[in-house]
């Protein structure tokens, strides 16, 4: 009798949850379901402005098509599309497109954001703000400034990867590129001059006959307050790499006057000490660079072996590093952009000082004085002695 | 309605009495071969034999037993040819019994007992003027051979298993532990079946109590026949509602003679080759036999090889509904373009994908157990067109779902244990379920039910999850990673207050 009650309170429990559990599945309606058909997977996104000052986005699609049986040869289909449209903010101009297809638009592998010259020119944080607020695009998706109009950079058929986002996001993940992620721009910003710095890509015509176009990372945009103010050349670009702790390495050819031959050089392994120093009011920055190099070539006279080689070479190329650095730096100052992110350095040994002149920063940063001295090691000469 | 149903209770009682179980065995033989032929009427297989010895053929006796299950060709040597060889003055119990060359002779005086024992197969000797029987141990039951075991294979290891005969069984066990501290009781079950069930222990190693309280829920077991260790298991365990086993069973000796001398009882049925352990915990279930023969090193990696496809065998077509429906950036960005890809031909959405290809493959794999031998191999021809590349061209579902199935059934095919691998087979659909309504977080809730669910369970008093929640220090190394036997020199503590803490050598 006991056993009886018992089991039939169980089977009571068991079905009434079973009830609730059938009820909760008919009231949820698979709230965040996406199917994989229903999706329409964005590879890339472009955001420029039109001459009527409307907000023109493009967006590279990814067609998924079952390569058939048959035809062996799905590198030849096309295998994205672009679409573009207008609107008064980013995100009408998105609904527009999203509109005109007949799948939901998914920006979680978005990977590249490219921005037109002359929207980065006047509203780079309406674009920053619509990126980090909306929640489908990922923080890693990479930035990128044109000078060309964004769909014709979209639509170029890159003949390595799978379409143009793909070939940016790798190109930007090897050595000696500007990468600036989402994420990496916004902590930059967070500077008092709202200062960073965003690689530029162009498509770049054969320059002979055969070749094939490609897309190329040309210079840097410099930003302050919200602003594309200036240029940088990719050169330069290694010196604010160096600084910001981001370079790993580089082949650059050494000219001697004593001697018509040519060194072809790597460096690598390079670290920057940077020290701040506020003496008398004026405002420094020691930077202390070290490295290693190898010899990659040599058509000089010289023997690679050579005490004195070794430190001709090395003495050349803590000129040449320490002259990018300079120049780097100078041209920043020139524009008021603080892309070394030299507040935050000295906030760390002087808080007082910089809360002191955190309001007017853009007049404290082109007074301030970089002093480089390099350190490089000839590590390696190669085999052939 | 009620009185027809009294009448044929009443007709029922009736019919019992002609079996007279509880009547004593009388000195006049004539009256005890009227019970027996009353009781063995109808039945083609028994044999009643009158005879009489002595010198003068004075003494009367009768022998009766199951045909098939006697060795006649000892009962002629050992029976007849000796009785006959006594004098006429010689027909006292003490006399006959030392005649009688046979080892195993037991005086029984009730009826009940003799059926039982011509039902053991022990022809039972009636003499005239004797208020007893002699039933004597001649019994040859048709057994199967002692062969590897067919459920739990090993590489390396002993390759025999238990069989069908509960005494070839003892003596397997009795082969491996040869000492008088290992005890084997017995007890009979069900009420036609009568079938012996031993509870089999070491003494000073397991708790009496264990012991007391094993014996307590068989007693308790109702039934008329019980043919198989399942059929125990499922009465005295004690989460009879939960999917998970809480009694291991095993074939194997060896596995059956560790846990033995770790301190758990076992229970082993005549009848059936699977011996139950208990009690026993969850990593009992994912661990096999050979790890402890393969060295630990070799043993910790495969069994977190193991536990880690364990988490596939249960999660794997969930987390590939979860992903693909509800959270694709979670995708590297080339897989979900070829996901994408395949998907595009694919009629039904992920979920009935999944289920789908599940059930067609749980249906393939019992279609598999069920069919006879010969027509074996065609299941396996039909089976890969079904969820293979058949399925894929007829654009039903998505080749990386083939791929999720596959691994899925390789994972759960991993599990050691038949009953475990079963429990996860069958969580993984409501599981599979819930996901598709609220992705990830579908699973994580599962998860947390099932572990809340694993630890209120309980196993003859000890916590299903027990060296590692509650944490226990013995045994803990025994469980995710199977540690060297050198450190394993605590014995594992269960319940009660004996615990025979070293191990030996120690």
């Amino acid at each position: 009798m006991n056993l009886n009650l018992y089991l039939g309170s169980r089977i009571k429990l068991i079905s009434n949850l079973l009830l609730i559990f059938m009820l909760i599945s008919s009231l949820q309606a698979c709230a965040d379901l996406k199917e994989i058909n229903n999706i329409a997977i964005v590879t890339a996104t472009g955001i420029d402005m039109n001459n009527e000052g409307k907000i023109e986005v493009t967006i590279q699609l990814f067609l998924p098509q079952t390569p058939s049986m048959s035809s062996q040869s799905p590198s030849q289909i096309n295998q994205f599309a672009v679409l573009t449209s207008t609107g008064d903010t980013i995100s009408e101009a998105v609904n527009n497109i999203e509109k005109r297809i007949s799948r939901q638009l998914f920006r979680g592998h978005d990977r590249a954001i490219i921005i037109g010259e002359k929207m980065a020119s006047k509203h780079m944080n309406d674009i920053l703000d619509y990126c980090i607020r909306f929640r489908e695009i990922r923080e890693r998706s990479y930035l990128f400034v044109t000078k060309e109009s964004a769909p014709k950079l979209l639509q170029y058929e890159p003949f390595m990867e799978k379409n143009s986002g793909e070939v940016l996001s790798k190109y930007v993940k090897k050595d000696g590129n500007l990468s600036m992620t989402l994420k990496d721009t916004i902590v930059m910003r967070t500077n008092p001059s709202h200062s960073y710095i965003i690689p530029m890509v162009a498509i770049l015509n054969p320059t002979k006959k055969g070749e094939h176009q490609i897309l190329k990372i040309t210079q840097s945009a410099l930003f302050s307050h919200g602003k594309m103010v200036g240029t940088m050349s990719n050169n330069l670009t290694y010196g604010q790499q160096i600084l910001n702790h981001k370079f790993w390495q580089t082949v650059f050819s050494l000219k001697f006057k004593k001697d018509p031959g040519k060194v072809g050089i790597n460096i690598q392994n390079v670290k920057a000490k940077i020290t701040p120093i506020i003496h008398n009011g004026q405002w420094t920055i020691h930077a202390h660079i070290t490295g290693d190099e190898v010899i990659f070539e040599n058509t000089t006279h010289w023997s690679t072996t050579n005490l004195k080689t070794a430190e001709r070479v090395e003495h050349a190329v803590g000129r040449i590093v320490s002259g990018t650095i300079r120049k780097s730096v100078r041209k920043s100052q020139k524009v008021k952009s603080d892309v070394f992110d030299f507040y935050n350095t000295f906030y760390r040994k002087y808080p007082s000082e910089c809360l002191k002149v955190e309001k007017n920063w853009s007049d404290v940063y082109p007074t301030i004085d970089v002093k480089v001295t390099t350190n490089f090691h000839l590590i390696h000469s190669g085999i052939a002695q | 309605m009620m009185n027809w149903l009294r009448k044929k209770k009443e007709k029922n009682h009736s019919k019992d009495k002609i079996y007279n179980d509880h009547k004593k065995v009388s000195d006049r033989l004539a009256d005890s071969e009227h019970i027996l032929r009353q009781a063995y009427s109808k039945s083609s297989d028994i044999v009643i034999k009158s005879f009489t010895f002595g010198k003068n053929m004075r003494t009367q006796a009768l022998l009766i037993y199951l045909s098939g299950t006697v060795d006649v060709v000892q009962i002629d040597e050992h029976v007849l040819k000796s009785l006959h060889l006594l004098n006429d003055q010689e027909n006292d119990l003490e006399s006959i019994k030392n005649a009688l060359t046979v080892p195993e002779i037991i005086e029984v005086n009730h009826f009940d007992r003799i059926y039982h024992e011509i039902s053991n197969g022990h022809p039972v000797l009636f003499i005239d003027h004797l208020p007893l029987a002699l039933s004597l141990g001649l019994s040859k039951w048709a057994t199967r051979q002692v062969e590897d075991s067919s459920t739990e294979t090993v590489i390396r290891g002993p390759k025999e298993g238990f069989v069908e005969s509960l005494e070839t069984n003892t003596s397997l066990i009795r082969k491996r532990i040869r000492t008088p501290r290992l005890k084997i009781e017995q007890i009979i079950v069900g009420k036609y079946s009568r079938t012996p069930v031993v509870i089999s222990y070491i003494d000073g190693l397991c708790d009496p109590s264990l012991v007391e309280e094993i014996v307590h829920r068989i007693k308790k077991i109702a039934m008329d026949g019980i043919f198989e260790s399942g059929m125990i298991q499922e009465q005295i365990q004690d989460a009879q509602w939960s999917p998970f086993p809480t009694i291991f069973s095993t074939e194997r000796p060896d596995s059956f003679c560790g846990a033995l001398i770790e301190g758990r009882a076992g229970i082993l049925i005549d009848g059936s080759p699977f011996a139950l352990i208990l009690p026993s915990t969850f990593f009992m279930f994912f661990s096999s036999p050979e790890d402890y023969y393969s060295g630990f090193i070799i043993g910790t990696a495969i069994r977190l090889l193991r536990i880690s496809f364990l988490f596939i065998a249960l999660l794997g077509p969930s987390l590939y509904v979860a992903v693909t429906t509800f959270h694709q950036e979670m995708i590297p960005t080339t897989l979900l373009i070829s996901i994408a890809q395949s998907h595009e031909q694919v009629p039904f959405p992920t979920v009935v994908e999944a289920i789908l290809m599940e059930v067609t493959f749980e249906a393939l794999r019992e279609a598999g157990l069920r069919l006879p031998r010969q027509v074996g191999p065609a299941i396996s021809i039909v089976g890969a067109l079904v969820i293979g590349q058949a399925a894929i061209q007829a654009s039903l579902v998505s080749p990386l779902m083939v791929i999720v199935v596959a691994i899925t059934a390789i994972a759960s095919f991993m599990i050691p244990h038949y009953d475990a691998s079963n429990t996860v087979r069958l969580l993984r659909f409501p599981i599979i379920l819930l996901t598709s309504m609220f992705g990830l977080l579908g699973i994580i809730f599962s998860v947390i039910a099932i572990l809340i669910h694993l630890c209120s369970l309980r196993s003859f008093g000890v916590p299903y999850l027990e060296p590692l929640a509650p944490f226990k220090k013995a045994g803990s190394i025994d469980t995710l990673i199977r540690g060297p036997l050198w450190k394993m020199n605590i014995r594992p503590h269960f319940t009660g207050t004996l615990w025979n803490k070293k191990r030996s050598g120690k």
